[in-house]
């Protein structure tokens, strides 16, 4: 017994797993199981892609990434162009920085994703930041409406940030910054699609980006029991024993079948 | 964890077991306990760099069940396995899986081969505060979760056991997760061993 203790604490201390992050300190999630990603119809005059391939890069990369999680009953789907006001194409997304970001009312009404192109130097302190995304519309601990800012400042002659990207990593771009959109923060992990830069060889996403999704948007099949719940309010270990208890409720009866054929 | 593993012990201790071979309907053939390792969402997690994902974790569990006979060499193998916790790099944030299995199987010579339904739980867990991280011009203090969350899945479960030594057989099962849903559909399996107490006696 002491053996079998000794490897039981050696194997729950020894093993690790990624720790992923939030953009809220409430869990803010969108309340449905699916959420539109639409693109503002302004010319994205510095990037070298139309509006169209875009969104269709955005389809891409949420299919191959956000999608695929089994454990999350989110799916994020191609919305459409729609028509915004100028402020999203060269207004800045934070009025303040100073304790997270307190969004511009101006970009507050969205509903759903938006991501929009902007050229707006207080988004994009540097070339290095490709695009900027905040969880602009909130109630509750639900998100209305978030907004991606695509840097399309022209850093040379009518070139973007965004432009020396391979197609590749400019639909890992747009995934990572929909993982923004969704409630997500960065991971310390490189093989995650939330770390903070791009890699290469992005194909699939982290664990810590499934655990992430998989937390705020747990599949609940077949019953109603993925739901996020406050640690202090949290049953901890009541489905195992429940399911325990089914079992040796199983066996039981088995036993009393049994012995009732006998006596008969 | 202990509590589990007493009510385990205490279930096993309160009856005893020998090895026959029953054909009553619904009668007891065997109890079993035992351990493996998990593999969850095979070839679905980036797991370095260069673009390798995942094909092997060691994730251990410990499993038990009964085995009821059905008809011939049919029987019915509910099965309860929890893993061991996981805790996160920095002790944030833990994880837990655990599954319930209903396969019928088929038995031949010393080979046991199941299928069937079952349904798989997976917790996340942590108790909140921030984590320093680097935003690609500076660092921001990104939230961690305060709370649990747990997902659950339907499974189809494929399993094959051999009982190649007296008590104790070993399995190697596959699940599907997610049929019916090609989007999202993945495949865990587990390696595991059992020792088997055999048809129950009172």
């Amino acid at each position: 017994m002491v053996k079998f203790t000794l490897i039981l604490s050696f194997l729950m201390t020894g093993l690790n797993t990624m720790a992923f992050t939030l953009n809220t300190n409430f869990a803010a999630a969108f309340p449905g199981e699916e959420v539109s990603v639409n693109l503002a119809t302004h010319d994205c005059s510095n990037l070298p892609y139309t509006n169209d391939e875009i969104l269709s890069m955005a389809t891409e990369g949420v299919n191959k990434f956000w999608n695929k999680v089994s454990t999350s009953k989110l799916k994020i789907r191609r919305g459409q162009h729609v028509s915004v006001s100028s402020d999203f194409e060269s207004g800045a997304l934070c009025t303040s920085n100073t304790n997270g970001c307190v969004a511009n009312p101006a970009l507050s009404g969205q509903s759903q994703i938006l991501i929009s192109c902007n050229s707006n130097s207080t988004n994009f302190s540097s070339s290095g930041v490709l695009a900027v995304t905040a969880n602009v519309n909130t109630s509750g601990v639900d998100i209305i409406g978030s907004v991606i800012l695509l840097n399309n400042i022209d850093y040379s002659p009518g070139e973007s940030a965004l432009s020396n990207l391979s197609r590749e990593s400019f639909i890992s771009v747009l995934a990572h910054e929909i993982g923004h959109a969704v409630g997500l923060g960065h991971s310390p992990v490189k093989d995650s699609l939330m770390y903070y830069a791009n890699i290469s060889n992005r194909v699939s996403l982290g664990e810590d980006d499934m655990d992430g999704i998989t937390y705020l948007y747990p599949r609940e099949q077949p019953t109603s029991c993925g739901s996020v719940a406050y640690i202090q309010d949290d049953y901890k270990g009541g489905k195992p024993i429940a399911s325990l208890l089914l079992l040796i409720g199983l066996i039981t009866l088995s036993l009393k079948t049994r012995k009732k054929a006998l006596l008969s | 964890m202990k509590k589990i593993s007493l009510v385990i012990l205490f279930t096993l201790s309160t009856i005893s077991f020998a090895q026959t071979n029953s054909s009553e309907l619904f009668s007891i053939n065997d109890v079993f306990i035992g351990g493996g390792s998990l593999t969850q969402f095979v070839g679905k997690i980036q797991t370095d760099e260069s673009g390798s994902t995942n094909s092997f974790d060691f994730l251990p569990f410990i499993a038990g069940g009964a085995e009821f006979q059905l008809y011939d060499a049919f029987s019915f193998l509910p099965q309860l396995a929890v893993s061991f916790p996981k805790s996160g790099r920095d002790e944030n944030i833990n994880k837990l899986t655990y599954w319930l299995q209903f396969p019928v199987a088929y038995r031949y010579e010393t080979f046991q081969l199941s299928m069937g339904p079952g349904i798989l739980y997976n917790r996340i867990s942590a108790s909140g505060g921030t984590e320093s991280l680097s935003n690609g011009v500076g660092t921001t203090d990104f939230p961690l979760p305060n709370g649990s969350s747990i997902s659950s899945n339907l499974t189809l479960n494929l399993a094959l056991g051999w009982n190649f030594y007296q008590d104790i057989s070993a399995k190697v099962e596959s699940w599907v997760i997610n049929l019916t849903d090609s989007e999202s559909r993945s495949f865990n399996y587990a390696i595991s061993g059992y020792y088997h107490f055999g048809e129950i006696k009172w």
